[in-house]
């Protein structure tokens, strides 16, 4: 087996007030292959939204360790995690979050700026990209132009044209009704399969959960199941 | 109610914390500042007046008829005895002076210049304008015989006499015939009531009606008050006793004086307005944003039956609290700073030469006034209420029970 | 990319950009137009000051300015007539006697300045000609004709072609006395001046006074009235030790100096309203920064390090401070211009202006392209610097907390 991310004995608990603990995730173990299309799943509040951010280095786990492509992420600086957050991983997020002032073209086209790519790669990039979200005559257009499922085929885009190794979607169909939620899915695994990028999303839409090869059950921040199915 | 919505907004301020301390911190310095520039200033003018006074116009002055426009030895007072009686028992009177006075000429065996010669009562002039307090070399003292002399001290610098040196002073006396005396300088004043400073030279009344054969009857009389409230009032009253008198407060014979206190107000004015329409902008930004973002929060309130006056006072408490808060901490520093600086001093001694050529002292010693604090009071009140109408109209019109349902 | 988000953003958040517009703008003009109105009221005052009757150069014997007695004289105005005249970088100059004197008519005795001038010279080098108020000037053959100060003549009261006499101390400390027929009386506006002094043709006081070749100074009009500093110094240098030669820089030094202050007091009110103006500022970039602060969180999650999230909100300070100040600026400067060329005028406070030694109710401002840059810069320095606090703020928050931040 090809492991591509390795979580280890992660554990997070806030403490919203001094008498009050709150614990998120216990002792979480999980190994994830290269080019995995792996869901996330269980009710609210179980912790998949916590655990999603710790992998992507957005929150620091109060106990265990979080490996990334043989590195590890536990204990890098704030710097550092953006680099690897800007260079490895792409975000897509549930309220879609484009930067409302910059075109569909310039938000796919911002990450790639910020690692420094010309203006030429960027060009072709987008192109491609969109061309197989579907999205490529909005490229002149602001966000809030356009609807929810644009909006987030946009995101994907933007998280996918960097080409990271690892995709995070929290939630992604959420606000989404269910035949532009599939049809999202449906791109998302053609990137999966494509562009053979590893894609972790949550969800708890049945529909959705059944488009994953690998599927976690988290319930009270624990793995209850752990399947492979593809 | 009232104990609930002020705890309401204290809540929504305590929530906002960095916001909430900015304003107050605006308001706090702008406050602080205000206050020093207005107590200093308002020190700065007081004290030249204060020394007018004290050195010379009293808060009235009287003279005979026609003096003003021609000071000349024959226009004197005459009946002082019987202003004496008048002003002994009026109760508003502090002190009073008399004092002879004719321009003349000083010289040294060097230098020569014109001069305003003025005879006085020491004594009499140290109860009543504490002219000890001015001395800046020598001593406060005709010395034995009253053979000396007191004079200003740009007079002393442009004459470069020291303390012992001689001086002869000329002047036409009552006959019209030029009469002389010599005298040795006991003594350089600092007025800062530049009249004084460049011209005088004051010797022993007793002198100076020798040599200007004057037996009785005075130059000017200085009266200064214990209130000077009442200052109009007893010049009134000494008008319609001897109208044949030319009765004069300070500021009409110091018509430059009143014109800085004027002038210094309206520039404190001018400057306040700024200030407090400045503040009243910031006030509106956090109040208006704070009111956008609480919509939600308003519209499940209204929705639970609150009425829409209780949030609107909620509103208007929380302008008020960062109002209030700013602007007592901002009393708090500058009444602080102003205290500082009365007991003290502010020490712009750098500047001196600047503020002797104004006539000024360069150690300023700041003034304190209620006025300050009730205007910058009701300024600020004024600002927060003015600051929360335009939020709490938008708020009216967004119908915040529709924001319930907004994310 | 950055520059292109800072503008977007910039016109996307109005209400910050235009209140930091108004606010920087307003400031900046009227920083910009204070200056050049205190800069220009100060000049128009020193400059009435000199031009009345101290003159831009001053030359004397070396000890006479500390210790002006008859004994510190020039005893050879022959010698430096000479040298002035060989000088190109001067424009006029004259010599002066002055003396104090007991002026001395029917009942009145007041003690004031007696001056001996070369009045064709003077005309040129002081105000004392075009001060004129009645009768005439002084002529180059006049004998015991008097101009005399406006206020000294009604101290006196005297007209035009009465006698007073005068006694005074020659230059050989003699006793000196005549009688002298007014000829003009003069009103410069300074009051003091006006209340003290009087002036005879030099010829006819060198023979009274037995002042022969004598003068207690020199004054000197500079072609260029801007380098009276250096054409003092040059002046000095050529003379030699024996003499000094002194810019209105030092005589003046009192009132240059008074105006210094005044400058200081002035921008001490401005920077207590700045303070304000720019929590203003700070307060409407606090309230625009954290209603992004969402999507800022955004932006780090997806890779932007915090240096270029305060690059990108720094240039967005910068380009609205940058554009206001160049706003502001204009104002200013054309307000600055317009008053240098049409004077703003103060009548009616000619008594406050008297109590400092003026002379002038008109004051036009200075326009000074230099200072108005100095004054933009400064704008543009604390415009941005207001905005910083509220900038490192919001980029402590760490990426999630800034997502979620209500």
């Amino acid at each position: 087996m090809n492991t591509f991310l390795t979580i280890k004995h992660i554990g997070k608990t806030f403490q919203p007030d001094k008498e009050v603990e709150v614990v998120a995730l216990r002792d979480i173990n999980l190994d994830i292959e290269r080019g995995a299309f792996v869901v996330l799943s269980g009710p609210s509040g179980s912790g998949k939204t916590t655990l999603l951010n710790i992998i992507g280095g957005l929150d620091d786990a109060t106990a265990g360790e979080v490996i990334l492509d043989g590195k590890l992420l536990t204990g890098l600086s704030e710097v550092e995690l953006s680099g690897i957050r800007r260079d490895h991983i792409g975000f897509v997020f549930q309220a879609y979050n484009l930067i409302p002032v910059l075109t569909v073209k310039e938000n796919i086209e911002y990450i790639m700026k910020l690692q420094g790519r010309s203006q030429q790669e960027c060009d072709v990039r987008c192109l491609e990209v969109t061309q197989k979200l579907d999205i490529d005559m909005l490229l002149g257009k602001l966000p809030n132009q356009l609807s929810g499922g644009q909006q987030q085929r946009v995101a994907v885009a933007r998280a996918v044209a960097a080409t990271p190794k690892l995709i995070l979607a929290d939630e992604p169909t959420a606000n989404l009704d269910s035949k532009t939620a599939e049809s999202l899915m449906n791109l998302m695994q053609r990137l999966n399969e494509e562009e053979g990028v590893t894609i972790i999303f949550s969800s708890h839409d049945p529909l959705v959960i059944a488009k994953a090869k690998h599927s976690i059950i988290l319930k009270d921040g624990k793995v209850i199941a752990d399947e492979r199915t593809g | 109610m009232f104990r609930l919505t002020c705890r309401v907004a204290w809540a929504s301020l305590v929530r906002r914390r960095t916001r909430s301390i900015v304003v107050v911190m605006m308001i706090a310095v702008s406050l602080w500042g205000l206050f020093t520039m207005e107590g200093i200033y308002g020190g700065m003018t007081e004290q030249m007046i204060n020394s007018a006074i004290r050195s010379d116009s009293g808060h009235i002055s009287i003279f005979a008829e026609g003096y003003r426009l021609d000071p000349d030895l024959s226009r004197q007072v005459n009946n002082v005895a019987k202003i004496e009686s008048q002003l002994v028992h009026a109760p508003h009177v502090s002190s009073y002076v008399k004092r002879l006075k004719q321009d003349g000429l000083v010289a040294t065996a060097h230098y020569s210049r014109g001069v305003s010669i003025i005879g006085v009562n020491l004594l009499a002039e140290e109860k009543h304008g504490k002219l000890q307090g001015y001395i800046f070399k020598g001593e406060f003292s005709f010395g034995r015989k009253d053979r000396g002399a007191i004079i200003g001290f740009k007079l002393a610098r442009k004459l470069h006499v020291r303390i012992g040196s001689k001086i002869i002073l000329s002047a036409q006396d009552s006959h019209g015939e030029v009469s002389s005396v010599s005298l040795r300088v006991t003594g350089v004043l600092k007025t800062y009531n530049m009249a004084l400073d460049e011209n005088a030279v004051f010797l022993a009344e007793k002198k100076a009606r020798e040599l200007l054969a004057v037996e009785e009857g005075v130059s000017q009389l200085a009266i200064i008050l214990h209130n000077d409230s009442q200052v109009a009032e007893l010049q009134q009253k000494l008008r319609s006793l001897f109208p044949s008198l030319e009765i004069l407060r300070w500021d009409e014979l110091y018509p430059a004086l009143l014109q800085s206190r004027v002038m210094m107000d309206g520039f404190n004015l001018i400057a306040s307005l700024l200030v407090f329409c400045v503040a009243a902008l910031g006030i509106f930004g956090v109040m208006l944003v704070s009111v956008l973002e609480r919509l939600r929060e308003f519209g499940i309130m209204l929705a639970i039956g609150t009425r829409f006056s209780q949030i609107r006072n909620i509103v208007f408490v929380e302008s008020f609290f960062l109002g209030f808060i700013g602007c007592g901490f901002g009393s708090l520093f500058g009444a602080g700073t102003l205290y500082f600086f009365k007991v003290k001093g502010l020490d712009l001694s750098l500047f001196s030469d600047a503020f002797d050529e104004f006539g000024m002292d360069a150690v300023i010693y700041a003034i304190i006034r209620p006025s300050y604090f009730i205007t910058a009071f009701v300024a600020v009140s004024f600002a927060t209420f003015l600051s929360v109408l335009i939020p709490l109209r938008v708020l009216k019109k967004s119908k915040p029970i529709e924001a319930i349902n907004q994310v | 990319m950055f520059f292109k988000l800072a503008f977007r953003n910039i016109i996307a958040a109005r209400k910050r950009s235009s209140v930091t517009l108004f606010l920087t703008s307003i400031t900046t003009a009227l920083l910009v137009f204070s200056s050049a109105w205190m800069d220009g009221s100060h000049f128009t005052m020193i400059q009435n000051a000199v031009e009345i009757y101290p003159g831009y150069i001053q030359i004397t014997e070396k000890d006479f300015r500390a210790n002006p007695s008859y004994d510190h004289l020039i005893f050879d105005a022959s010698f430096i007539e000479t040298k002035l005249a060989g000088n190109d970088a001067i424009a006029n100059y004259a010599a002066r006697f002055e003396s104090f004197v007991l002026f001395s008519a029917d009942e009145k005795a007041v003690g004031g300045m007696l001056a001996g001038i070369e009045p064709v010279r003077e005309k040129h080098l002081s105000r004392l000609f075009s001060s004129l108020q009645e009768g005439e000037y002084l002529d180059g053959d006049d004998t015991n004709q008097l101009y005399i100060g406006s206020e000294l003549a009604k101290r006196l009261q005297l007209e035009v072609g009465d006698e007073v006499a005068f006694i005074g101390n020659g230059a050989d400390y003699s006793f000196a006395a005549d009688n002298l027929i007014v000829k003009g009386v003069f009103q410069t506006g300074l009051f003091d001046f006006d209340a003290s002094s009087a002036f005879v043709y030099k010829g006819y006081f060198d023979k009274i006074m037995a002042a022969e070749n004598r003068a207690t100074h020199f004054i000197v009009l500079p072609k260029k009235p801007g380098q009276a500093e250096q054409l003092a110094a040059a002046i000095a240098a050529d003379l030699g030790g024996q003499y000094q030669s002194a810019s209105w820089n030092q005589t003046m030094a009192a009132l240059v100096k008074a105006m210094k202050l005044d400058s200081f007091f002035g921008y001490i009110t401005l920077g207590i309203i700045f303070i304000v103006i720019f929590f203003v500022i700070m307060i409407y970039t606090l309230l625009a920064v954290f209603s992004r602060i969402h999507e800022i969180g955004i932006l780090r999650a997806i890779g932007t390090t915090p240096q270029q999230i305060l690059t990108q909100l720094v240039l967005e300070s910068s380009m609205l401070a940058f554009i206001s100040v160049v706003i502001g600026g204009l104002l200013g400067g054309i307000l600055a211009y317009y008053f240098s060329i049409y004077p703003i005028v103060f009548s009616g406070m000619e008594e406050q202006f008297k109590q400092y030694g003026l002379a002038a109710s008109e004051m036009p401002t200075a326009f000074m392209p230099l200072t108005i840059l100095r004054d933009m810069t400064v704008m543009f320095v604390l415009s941005v610097l207001s905005t910083l606090y509220p900038i490192f703020m919001v980029n402590r928050f760490k990426p999630i907390e800034a997502i979620h931040h209500v």
